[in-house]
């Protein structure tokens, strides 16, 4: 029987500053680490600890994945993360949880919307909307950050721009004299004629609780179900296998029956929303 | 399985032949509580089947308080080098945290190694209780105070030994010891069983009478979420989790990582939702910020987690929470209040 808690070794291949807080992780796993989009893994250093992470590289890059690693005040093990360097070895378990329901997506529109580090799981859908592009009736970004400089993934973001697979806007909540794009927090670009067919279409999103609670009652005013406005929820997570307790949110374990959740499944619980 | 008859040294005979191979716990009195404690034949204890639960709750034999669950670099697959054990004298409301357990630990797609092979191990002797203490209410949750789960075999205290049954095959195969003689249950000895379980189930019922709920416990806390019967409890709640402590079904826990010699440990501890950091995440939010909000998640986990995800209540009626409790706070009190609540 396989023990659930040990780790397997992923050697660090790269590692990138995506801005003053955050750096994506390049790993590759000792074994190969087959995930979809939406899952998670715990990723580590060694004798520190483990997080959780959502995985925000392309589900069909077999022998590699990427997290985005943000610090947190006294986190042990996001510091020696973002300490560690190309070559050395992290820790890895997983993938856990569930997945963006990738093939019910195909042939709609799929509108996503991240806000901040939460932009992390939001590339990894972006990245497999792309890879497919033609399987979807329209793929639409919308990205917000707290300012320019703590915008993520800002290669990808330029390129998105001139890309004709998708429809992009970007803001800030607070601009700086580069900045070309919308200033106000995420809500703002987010306008029913994003969408040509909202009764069909899906919505994507992932970002802070704030952003969660304001972007919901926008999204059914209009015009998503709710079974068709999917979250990726982060709560504490210690175990990513139901057992440990702490992300539990109402009748669900956000690590084994999330982190992806319709809006439908989690809007009576509060502690969803906190 | 028929009820079979044990003469009371035949069963010190059994235990002592269960002995021999790996540790066997049995209930016994240590300075007014009851706890589990190593049988040995060479000193022998006073194993008391009859009376109450033990203070530890069962769960702890499998789900130890903290153990080292990996060790790295090293093997991914689990080894197991434990001779399992022998727990004898359980009570339903212990024998019931095992069946709920089950669901977190062993059901489940990734499957807990650990709880799995010491359940497949151990062997489970349940035993009737006698002596219920006035928090225990196992009666409210629709149970009896006799074993009815997840044991291997049954004892019930009758004149010169005790009437057992088997419910598994493993119980059935630990009975056949060399030297020891069983026997048919006789109709007086099953009817003193019948008396003695029908006076504590009735001791249990009575005592309880003034928490009776016409609604379900699931109804009451799922209904009454927004209920103002929570907050002069949740005003007296201290937050030191006790009765999350001693409670034989909370099954929380944390990872953490420690440098060992040469390699790294990965460590499992208990953890306790009503602790504050509990859900803080690192960014940090919380889902759970407030007492309010974490006073009615136990109850939340318990009577509307459980049974929509399993279809049984995380709740034995054991009362180890009540006697935990500094605040004095007792849950079956709590539940009441939101009944009545409802009906005001």
């Amino acid at each position: 029987m396989r023990n659930p808690y040990a780790p397997i070794e992923a050697r660090i291949l790269n590692v990138v500053d995506e801005n003053s807080a955050i750096k994506t992780l390049v790993l590759k796993p000792a074994e190969p680490l087959v995930f979809e989009p939406g899952q998670f893994v715990m990723v580590g250093m060694p004798g520190v600890g483990e997080s959780p992470f959502g995985v925000s590289s392309s589900c069909f890059d077999r022998d590699r994945f990427e997290v985005s690693v943000q610090i947190q005040p006294h986190g042990k093990n996001t510091t020696a993360l973002h300490n560690a360097k190309p070559g050395q070895t992290a820790l890895v378990r997983g993938p856990f949880g569930n997945a963006y329901p990738m093939d019910y997506f195909k042939g709609r529109e799929v509108y996503v919307v991240g806000g901040g580090v939460g932009m992390a799981p939001m590339r990894s859908v972006l990245l497999a909307l792309l890879h497919e592009a033609n399987s979807y009736k329209r793929i639409v970004l919308r990205y917000g950050a707290r300012n320019p400089e703590l915008r993520m993934y800002k290669d990808m973001c330029l390129g998105l721009e001139t890309d004709s697979r998708i429809d992009v806007v970007y803001t800030v909540d607070v601009a700086d004299p580069s900045w070309r794009h919308n200033v106000g927090v995420v809500t703002t670009i987010m306008k029913p004629e994003d969408i040509y067919d909202i009764p069909s279409a899906v919505a994507v999103g992932c970002g802070p609780p704030i952003m969660l609670r304001f972007m919901v009652p926008l999204l059914l005013k209009m015009g998503f179900k709710p079974e068709h406005m999917y979250f990726s929820m982060e709560k504490n997570m210690s175990c990513g296998m139901g057992m440990c307790g702490h992300c539990r949110i109402g009748t669900y374990y956000v690590c084994k029956d999330g982190p992806v959740f319709t809006y439908d499944q989690i809007r009576d619980f509060p502690d969803a929303w906190t | 399985m028929a009820s079979l008859f044990i003469a009371t040294p035949d069963f010190e005979r059994l235990l002592s032949a269960w002995s021999a191979d790996r540790p066997v716990y049995v209930p016994v009195t240590q300075a007014g509580f009851r706890h589990w404690v190593r049988y040995s034949p060479d000193a022998p204890v006073r194993s008391e089947m009859d009376g109450i639960r033990a203070v530890e709750p069962l769960k702890s034999f499998y789900f130890r308080v903290k153990e080292k669950v990996a060790t790295y670099p090293g093997p991914t697959d689990f080894l197991d080098a434990e001779p399992g054990f022998v727990i004898v004298g359980a009570k339903q409301c212990d024998l019931r945290s095992l069946f709920c357990l089950d669901k977190t630990f062993a059901t489940s797609d990734i499957p807990d190694p650990f709880w799995v092979t010491r359940r497949q191990k151990a062997l489970v002797v349940g035993a009737d209780c006698s002596d219920p203490a006035p928090t225990c209410f196992c009666t409210l949750l629709g149970m009896a105070p006799y074993p009815q789960d997840s044991f291997d075999l049954s004892l019930a205290c009758v004149s010169g030994g005790f009437v057992v049954e088997a419910g598994s095959e493993k119980g059935e195969k630990a009975l056949k010891v060399e030297g020891v003689t069983l026997q048919a249950a006789t109709e007086e000895q099953l009817a003193e069983r019948q008396r003695n379980r029908e006076a504590t189930r009735a001791a249990v019922e009575e005592q309880n009478r003034k928490y009776q709920t016409g609604r379900s416990f699931t109804e009451l806390v799922q209904s009454g979420f927004g209920s103002a019967a929570w907050n002069p409890y949740v005003g007296r709640c201290r937050e030191d989790a006790a009765c999350l402590a001693i409670c034989p079904t909370c099954h929380c826990f944390v990872l953490y990582d420690q440098r060992g010699d040469g390699s790294n440990e990965r460590i499992r501890v208990w953890d306790f939702c009503y602790l504050r950091g509990y859900t803080r995440c690192g960014g940090g939010h919380s889902a759970r910020a407030t007492g309010n909000d974490r006073f009615k998640n136990k109850y939340v986990k318990k009577f509307q987690f459980y049974p929509a995800k399993f279809d049984v209540v995380a709740c034995t009626g054991c009362g180890r929470c009540i006697e935990a409790c500094l605040a004095g706070i007792d849950m079956r009190q709590v539940l009441h209040d939101l009944e009545e609540s409802r009906n005001a």
